[in-house]
């Protein structure tokens, strides 16, 4: 997720409970991975907050302004640590079925055919 | 079953046993254990030396591995001992290492990537150049350009932000050029930048039969990268200064130099010629010849490379009237019937000064056009222009210079030629 070489999430938020056996995956992630994953991205801003009662989840704010939030309850720390990885490899755009497989402003580069078109 | 399982596997891992080159306490150590078998029976690979008789704790807890159906032949898989003999984890497929070189061969072979570097510097985003390449990856084949963006499968080995080169190049192009591989261009590249790594959107695949009972739904989200392409190596790119423009549209009209012709043609240079092209269109009779010769050298100035001898041969010819001009002010006959108005030179609506005026400044000009071309378009301009390097805006200056010398000479024809003749007038 790098728009021109700018990357494009800003700040995960990742929300967990103390108490609750939901969380224990991510409890564990943060033990575990969350370390590892702050070191390799140093451009992104994680954030751990405490929420209690309430289900874990990771929250991504991208440059876009949109956000993205994936709930991790009751996963493993390795799952919590790719859907982290996807959020991070992600641009923010809207998750919409893709038009075209190749995006490009300049279609032609030797002319439109047309019929009229003599070689 | 599962008792009558364990019975027959073990039976069988004593005959291998027996087989293979044990020492005799083995055996020894197989046969005192009768009774209910449990899972944990202790069985001595034949490689350790360890005496039987006191079964360790590590032999205890390494279990069922050897009943389970799926490791039949490793016996080294079990023990932590040998750990290191053991490659590939046979319990979980799903994440392989791959080495440096495995990694690098199926990623040339299926894909048809090499991972370069990561992105250092943002020099690299170089804005659109008219050259195209048809690029294969994987089973898909695009039609790329520079700068743009392309989602293919989802590429292994590369991180975002990593810089690809697609080596199987099927097709370059450019404006004048095309590059057909056989089935690739040897020497060619494509270079690309990971943009990201990301799920499609879902499609759920939904499956009924009727009548039968029988629906099913399943979701899929299919894993994308998208890819931006940065650079096409392999064939020559036209230059972006404005020296090959002109020249492409002279090519196509080569001398046939025409009111209607030129302005079309140049349309894409300076606003002040555009604006000097509406200027240009006033009803002047003898005008109408000059303007064609001095829009041409006025425009072309900094840029057309036409052969000298076209510059002479249409200055002679434009001369020509002007010199008749000047002699029939000294050879006419003294009197002239009114039918021969054009014939007579007092008759005329523009004075013989202009005869000698316009000539010398087509000579200018002339004279300017060559020392351009054989001194470099920056010899007139101030010293300060001279350093840099040539684009279009520089040429500004000295478009207008010229085209001041142009308009200038209709205009102060009409002041000299209405205090000359207020009456007369030649529009017929």
């Amino acid at each position: 997720m790098a728009l021109r070489g700018v990357w494009q999430l800003q700040k995960l938020i990742v929300s967990y409970c103390d108490w609750g056996g939901s969380s224990r995956g991510i409890r564990a992630f943060m033990e575990s991975h969350l370390p590892a994953f702050k070191e390799k991205n140093p451009q992104l801003e994680v954030v751990s907050e405490l929420l209690r009662g309430q289900h874990p989840y990771l929250k991504a704010f991208y440059k876009n302004k949109n956000e993205r939030v994936v709930c991790v309850r009751n996963m493993d720390s390795e799952e919590i640590l790719l859907h982290a990885t996807r959020l991070r490899n992600a641009l923010g755009r809207k998750v919409i079925k893709l038009k075209t497989r190749h995006v490009t402003k300049h279609p032609s580069v030797q002319g439109t055919w047309k019929t009229s078109l003599e070689l | 079953m599962a008792s009558r399982r364990c019975l027959h596997a073990l039976s069988r891992r004593t005959v291998a046993l027996l087989s293979s080159t044990a020492p005799s306490r083995d055996l020894k150590c197989l046969i005192p254990l009768p009774g209910p078998f449990s899972f944990r029976t202790v069985v001595q690979s034949p490689r350790t030396a360890v005496p039987c008789l006191e079964p360790t704790p590590l032999s205890l807890l390494w279990h069922a591995r050897l009943f389970s159906s799926d490791s039949r032949e490793s016996d080294s898989e079990g023990e932590g001992d040998e750990g290191s003999e053991s490659k590939d984890d046979t319990e979980s497929n799903l994440k392989k290492e791959y080495s440096q070189e495995e990694k690098e061969a199926e990623a040339a072979a299926i894909g048809y990537k090499v991972v370069g570097q990561l992105q250092n510097s943002k020099r690299i985003f170089k804005p659109y150049e008219p050259v195209f390449a048809v690029v294969q990856i994987g089973s898909h084949q695009f039609k790329v350009s520079n700068d743009d963006s392309i989602f293919t499968e989802r590429l292994k080995f590369c991180e975002v932000n990593d810089k690809l080169i697609l080596n199987k190049v099927l097709l370059l192009g450019s404006k004048t050029q095309t590059i057909v591989g056989r089935p690739i261009v040897p020497n060619s590249a494509v270079h690309a930048v990971v943009e990201e790594h990301a799920l499609d959107a879902k499609v759920i695949i939904f499956k009924k039969k009727r009548r039968k009972n029988y629906r099913r739904t399943k979701g899929h989200r299919q894993e994308l990268t998208k890819l931006r392409i940065i650079n096409i190596q392999g064939i020559g790119k036209p230059k972006s200064t404005e020296s090959t423009k002109p020249v492409k549209a002279v090519a196509n009209k080569p001398e046939k130099v025409t009111m209607s012709t030129l302005p079309s043609a140049l349309v894409s240079s300076s606003p002040a010629a555009n604006s000097l092209t509406a200027a240009m269109f006033q009803p002047h009779r003898t005008l109408k010849t000059e303007t064609p010769r001095l829009i041409m050298y006025g425009f072309f100035l900094p840029r057309i490379p036409l052969a000298s001898s076209f510059y002479m041969g249409t200055t002679i010819i434009h001369l020509v009237p002007h010199v008749y001009d000047l002699l029939r002010a000294h050879i006419s006959p003294r009197f002239l019937d009114m039918s021969y108005i054009y014939a007579n030179h007092r008759m005329d609506f523009y004075s013989t000064a202009w005869d000698v005026v316009i000539p010398f400044a087509g000579l200018l000009l002339a004279v300017i056009v060559y020392s351009q071309q054989r001194f470099g378009g920056r010899c007139i301009l101030p010293k300060r222009f001279k350093e840099r390097s040539l684009c279009m805006r520089r040429f500004l200056p000295l478009a207008m210079m010229n085209s001041f010398f142009v308009y200038l000479g209709p205009f102060g024809k009409l002041i000299t030629q209405s205090e000359q003749y207020p009456c007369a007038r030649s529009w017929a």
